[in-house]
């Protein structure tokens, strides 16, 4: 049944909210029901309005100006507010329209601790009469030697239940904590609030307390211990701990009581030093500024005491007695930096480009499968899963162990295999390519065994554990082609193509295609009505067109594809 | 074969001369022997033939070996690419007139322009 009130300027209150999206009569809005009510031969609904809102007037005090005004005909307006309006009410507001009708008491005051306002003449709100209203700026607590609960008492409610009162150093933006103690001696649950409208700018940054923090080299990596009850920063604020050494960054939000989030590990060892850098969200988000840097105790005493034989060079790379021309190196980085990607990887000086061009095909694929075969005994040794599959049959795992050691140039760098994107210094490289190709040698008897040609497809399945299919694409039908890729590019099959060779050499040159060279096929796209394939040059560098990258990704019409290249090599589901 | 290129530093000291240039023919062309490896295998060592070519040279980068819009003889050794009429770009040489060697495992395709300028500045050649 609709409403029917009858005073104009209730009328046109209950009109203006209903057009509101969420409508509700609240703690502000609900005077100007009072106004309404409550003018006549007092005065003009303007000037109770006035009277409403006087500072430090009590909620008695208001509901006594609007039933000094309040007529029968107002209390049936009220009463339809209530029952049929559908609006939603706070309690406080509510309990005035119900007392002007004689349906309830009037509450003179309210729980649970509410704020009112901004803070930029002290901290202000409602709470039972006669609470205290203790509070602890948990922006500034990591810097000094208070618990969470080393309070201070900003003030007393009144009898309406209203309070008042200072803290001393509250900076726009900080977070501070509050609760109301009863004079039973009990407390109610906190309540946290970020200030506002003390300052024009948010200037302070999360204060971050390296003393509260402990690091501690595992066999999972890096254990961090918050060693106090007192706060490493404030609530919400996001850390970055940065791995000096490997450049690997691990990202966490502080938890409510300002601590690290319960298990916290970063990627490590004994040794390593970690910058630690904070943000509250508005200030330092970048993390250019850092707090300090912290050291995981221990080092250079037990991870790389481990040193396994090495395969040997390549031919190329030997002088006549067999001595290696290139020295080895312990090179000490991480496995991963932000995990495998087919574009870490950098075939080195040796000819072994199918080897290079199916990782990074299994890199783009299933990087879960990279992940899985590598593993840091952290004891400067890694153990590398193969499996004698190939093309027709599945096979067995076969583990490689190998160290860290890798051929290295005079002037940084491993010979062979390495990584793109990063530092190629010893302690800082992204090792799981140049690790897994090591292993590879020795599984297969030398850097020469794996340096003389080889088939992509193979490889593939010595990674995944399954069967690979090829294709000669002399004649084949382009589009069903296109669609074969498109598909096995869709189901996260690793593929890659080989060219022809160097008998057919000519017809590459100028092309930015290479003779007897294998490529990663990373999928297939349609533009234009225009079908392309596209695929990784695992030099990481030289692609045919030009697309201002030169980072060896790039893309060639389908029909050119298959005029270039001799074959595709698709692992099989 | 298909190693990377090598690193432009490693190969210009040893340097005479670099020009942009293309082939006008094919001078000579050594036998090539047949490949009887796994036809899916890639970089397999089986060098494209040993050729003798003939570059009409459009600007010299640096050296004396050749100028300028003159024709220069060269040899392509055997390697992992070969050249026929139209191919261009950047030919390092090394040599000296009537004996000059394209240098670079891919010969015009193993560096742009911009880096054999820049490698050859650092180097002195300029």
């Amino acid at each position: 049944m609709p409403m029917r009130i009858k005073d104009s300027r209730i009328r046109s209150f209950t009109e203006t909210l209903a057009r509101e999206t969420s409508p509700k009569i609240g703690d502000a809005n609900v005077l100007d029901v009072l106004a309404a009510v409550g003018d006549g031969r007092h005065g003009s609904a303007d000037q109770v309005k006035a009277a409403l809102t006087r500072p430090g007037i009590t909620r008695k005090e208001q509901f006594d100006l609007a039933a000094k005004g309040l007529t029968t005909s107002e209390k049936s307006d009220l009463g339809q507010l209530l029952d049929k309006s559908g609006f939603q009410m706070d309690v406080g507001a509510k309990n005035f329209l119900e007392a002007l009708i004689g349906r309830a008491p009037l509450l003179e005051t309210f729980g649970p601790l509410t704020i009112t306002g901004d803070q930029k003449n002290g901290i202000s709100g409602i709470a039972k009469p006669g609470e205290v209203i203790e509070a602890i700026n948990l922006s500034a607590a990591p810097a000094g030697r208070l618990h969470l609960t080393d309070t201070m008492v900003i003030g007393t409610a009144d009898a309406s239940g209203k309070f008042s009162g200072v803290m001393p150093d509250v900076r726009e933006g900080d977070m501070i904590r509050m609760r109301t103690r009863a004079a039973d001696g009990s407390t109610s649950d906190w309540l946290t609030i970020q200030a506002r409208g003390v300052e024009a700018k948010d200037s302070r940054n999360a204060i971050v307390n390296l003393e509260r923090l402990d690091l501690a080299a595992g066999t999972d990596g890096i254990t961090v211990t918050h060693n106090t009850a007192r706060p490493l920063t404030e609530p919400g604020a996001k850390l970055r701990f940065t791995n000096v050494r490997t450049g690997e960054k691990v990202d966490v939000t502080a938890t409510d009581n300002g601590s690290i989030p319960a298990g916290l590990k970063l990627p490590g060892k004994a040794g390593d030093e970690f910058q630690v850098a904070g943000s509250d969200g508005a200030n330092n988000v970048d993390f250019a500024t850092v707090a300090g840097t912290l050291k995981v105790p221990g080092g250079n005493d037990n991870l790389n005491r481990v040193d396994l034989p090495d395969p040997k060079m390549h031919k190329d790379e030997l002088n006549a007695d067999g001595t290696p021309k290139f020295k080895l190196e312990r090179f000490t980085g991480p496995l991963f930096i932000d995990g495998p990607k087919p574009d870490d990887v950098r075939q080195g000086a040796i000819g072994n480009c199918y080897f290079p061009a199916a990782l990074a095909a299994v890199a783009a694929a299933r990087p879960d499968v990279i992940e899985k075969m590598i593993k840091d005994n952290r004891d400067g040794t890694y153990t590398v899963t193969f499996n004698s599959a190939s093309s027709y049959s599945a096979g067995r795992p076969v583990e490689v162990k190998v160290d860290g050691d890798l051929y290295a140039r005079s002037y940084g760098g491993p010979i062979y295999g390495g990584s793109l994107g990063g530092s190629t210094a010893p302690d800082k490289m992204e090792l799981w390519f140049p690790l897994i190709e090591k292993a590879y040698a020795q599984w297969k008897g030398s850097y020469d065994s794996i340096g003389n040609g080889g088939v992509a497809g193979q490889v593939m399945s010595e990674v995944m554990g399954k069967t690979y299919s090829y294709e000669n694409l002399s004649g084949t039908n382009t589009d069903r082609l296109y669609e074969r890729i498109k598909k096995a590019a869709e189901n996260n099959q690793p593929m890659a193509a080989g060219t022809y060779g160097t008998e057919d050499a000519a017809k590459y040159t100028n092309t930015g295609v290479y003779a007897h060279h294998a490529y990663s096929v990373v999928g297939a796209e349609e533009e234009n009505g225009v079908k392309y394939v596209k695929l990784r040059n695992p030099w990481g560098q030289s692609e045919h067109g030009y697309d201002g990258k030169n980072d060896g990704f790039f893309r060639i019409e389908i029909s050119k594809f298959t005029e270039l290249y001799r074959a595709i090599h698709i692992v099989n589901p | 074969m298909a190693k990377p290129p090598e690193q432009i530093d490693e190969v210009l000291p040893t340097a005479d001369a670099a020009v942009l240039a293309e082939v006008t023919r094919v001078v000579q062309q050594d036998p090539q022997k047949p490949y009887t490896g796994d036809p899916m295998a890639t970089s397999t060592p089986h060098p494209a033939a040993r050729q003798v070519v003939e570059l009409k040279v459009s600007k010299v980068l640096f050296g004396s070996l050749a100028k300028a819009g003159a024709t220069v003889q060269a040899v392509k050794p055997e390697g992992a690419y070969a050249l026929r009429a139209g191919n261009h770009g950047p030919f390092v040489l090394k040599g000296a007139t009537g004996k000059v060697e394209i240098l670079g495992r891919f010969g015009p395709d193993t560096w742009p322009e911009a880096l054999v300028d820049q490698a050859a500045k650092k180097h002195g050649k300029q």
